[in-house]
């Protein structure tokens, strides 16, 4: 390619959007995998009052059953809490079975936890919402909540984060796409002289471009194949190091190396961007009757 | 086989470089275009190979109607056309052999014919021996030579030469009008813009003269 020192700096600037994406492809997913263990491990509590009767917690189940499908539910009885207690303390003085004041302190309850790993998040939270409305005005319901607040938070956040980078992509897209289109346009300028002997000996429009596009959608893919490489690069290291130093973050459970549809898909994209990056240009090259009219042959 | 009628040329300015050129060439005729500089001998030629309009008028090659050719046509026109510049264009970073065979390689003969095809070509013209040299390396009667061996190569049915001896000596220019006699002679139409004198009355040809735009005179 003639104009190596042009090529060169937009094949940097391009791998460096590229990467830059890819790393917050990667850790946007990191991030919505821990929300999702950490949200799995969010439950719901129904406390119920001290007298409930069976045929009472029975009708409270009959309301939560269109819910089976996705959750389960783990009744404590005032004995099993006792047993539970009993279990957990072998050795204490008091004889916890006879004590019934416990059963005031700790009253029977009902813990509801998700089935299906596709629910996590502020979608999670928002089935919980349901049956909270739902059950919450039962007679036998002393209250229900569900340790939300700051799981919430981070959902809220994680969408708005994901949402700017949204935006973000597509900005950064369209530079790409300049990017691309700026050097295919000096490239094609520093092949005036080619173009117009290409069109002397009969070339068509079609023969004449080709080669332009496929120099953009190659420029472009082999950014991201540098991007790609790179961050599978980083990826593995920080798996394999930098996670080691920061155990307790347990960021690693939610990183993983970027699979074949990702490195298929991304120098896709890449081709689709460069493609498009060049043909805008493509109409720097005058061919036919406006060759002439722009004064270019003497 | 070129026939132009009432050719009018009006630039921006407005500079009008051709006015009312009427004239006719035969089939296998060896005609000189002369005129001084600035009289109208290339845009003339930029009429006949189609790369640009008249402002009004007629220009017939051939079957073709020049001035009427769609976009998508021009292509496939110039390929039944030879040009040759003063300047060569030939394309420096291709040998000599794949610079003659690019109109067979656009038209999309096969290997073994442009092979054959470009050798023989390179032969006639004598530069068959360079044929793996870079235009850059040889002299510019050389480069001329290429330059003429790429325009007949896909046998046009007209070749016109705008001043195709400019940038050369007079013993070199002298050989690519004998070349060009000789393309002429195997029934090719030679078009050949010229300002030398010298080859002018040494070629005794048939000649139209243009000056500010205008024929002056057709001889003989
Ligand atoms: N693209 C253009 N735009 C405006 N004016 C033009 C253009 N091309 C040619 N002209 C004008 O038309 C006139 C004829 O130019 P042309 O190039 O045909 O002359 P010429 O006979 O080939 O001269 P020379 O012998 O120097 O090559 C000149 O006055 C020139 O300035
Ligand atoms: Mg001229």
């Amino acid at each position: 390619m003639k104009r190596p020192i042009l090529v060169t700096s937009s094949f940097l600037i391009i791998s460096t959007i590229y990467t830059f994406s890819l790393f917050s492809w990667v850790s946007l997913q990191a991030l919505s995998h821990l929300l999702q263990r950490w949200s799995h491990e969010s439950e719901m509590t129904v406390y119920l009052r001290p007298e409930v009767k069976n045929s009472e917690i029975n009708q409270l189940k009959q309301q939560l059953s269109p819910y089976l499908n996705q959750i389960k539910l783990q009744f404590q009885s005032p004995d099993e809490i006792r047993n539970h207690i009993q279990k957990i303390m072998p050795q204490s003085e008091f004889d916890f079975s006879q004590n019934d004041e416990l059963a005031s302190i700790i009253p029977p309850h009902i813990i509801i936890t998700t089935t299906t790993s596709s629910l996590f998040g502020s979608s999670l939270f928002s089935l919980f919402e349901d049956i909270k409305t739902k059950i919450n005005n039962l007679p036998y319901v002393e209250s229900a909540s569900y340790g939300k607040s700051w799981l919430d938070k981070y959902s809220l956040a994680l969408g708005s984060f994901k949402k700017g980078a949204l935006g973000f992509l597509a900005i950064l897209s369209l530079t790409v796409v300049l990017a691309i289109g700026n050097t295919i346009r000096s490239y094609i300028n520093s092949c005036r002289d080619e173009i117009e002997i290409l069109e002397l000996v009969g070339a068509t429009p079609r023969m004449i471009r080709k080669p332009f596009l496929l120099k953009g959608a190659l420029l472009s893919a082999s950014a991201m194949f540098f991007a790609l490489t790179l961050v599978s690069i980083t990826i593995f290291f920080f798996k394999t190091n930098v996670s080691s130093f920061l155990p307790f973050l347990s960021l690693e459970s939610g990183l993983y190396q970027l699979s074949f549809p990702e490195w298929i898909s991304g120098l896709f994209g890449a081709v689709l961007v460069g493609l498009l990056g060049s043909y805008f240009c493509l109409i720097e090259i005058n061919t036919g009757w406006a060759a002439s009219e722009s004064g270019q042959h003497e | 086989m070129i026939k132009l009628s009432h050719i009018y040329k009006t630039y921006h300015g407005p500079t009008h470089a051709l006015r009312n050129i009427n004239f006719e060439i035969e089939k296998g005729e060896f005609v000189f275009l002369t005129g001084p500089s600035g009289a109208g001998k290339t845009t003339l030629f930029k009429m006949i190979s189609a790369y640009d309009k008249p402002t009004s008028g007629k220009v017939t090659v051939g079957d073709f109607s020049v001035e009427q050719l769609r976009l998508s046509e021009i292509p496939f026109y110039r390929r039944k056309v030879g040009v040759v510049f003063q300047d060569f264009k030939l394309l420096k970073n291709k040998t000599l052999f794949e610079n003659v065979a690019l109109p067979l390689i656009i038209r999309g003969d096969t290997t073994d014919f442009i092979k054959t095809k470009v050798m023989d070509t390179l032969e006639l013209l004598g530069i068959q021996h360079k044929h793996n040299q870079y235009p850059e390396f040889i002299s510019g009667g050389e480069q001329q030579r290429v330059a003429i061996a790429r325009a007949i190569i896909h046998q046009p049915f007209i070749l016109i030469a705008d001043e195709p001896t400019g940038n050369l000596d007079p013993t070199l220019a002298q050989e690519i009008m004998q070349i060009l006699e000789q393309i002429c002679a195997q029934g090719t139409t030679v078009f050949v813009a010229t300002h030398d004198t010298f080859l002018i009355d040494k070629y005794k040809k048939r000649r139209i003269e243009i000056h500010k735009g205008e024929i002056l005179e057709t001889s003989p």
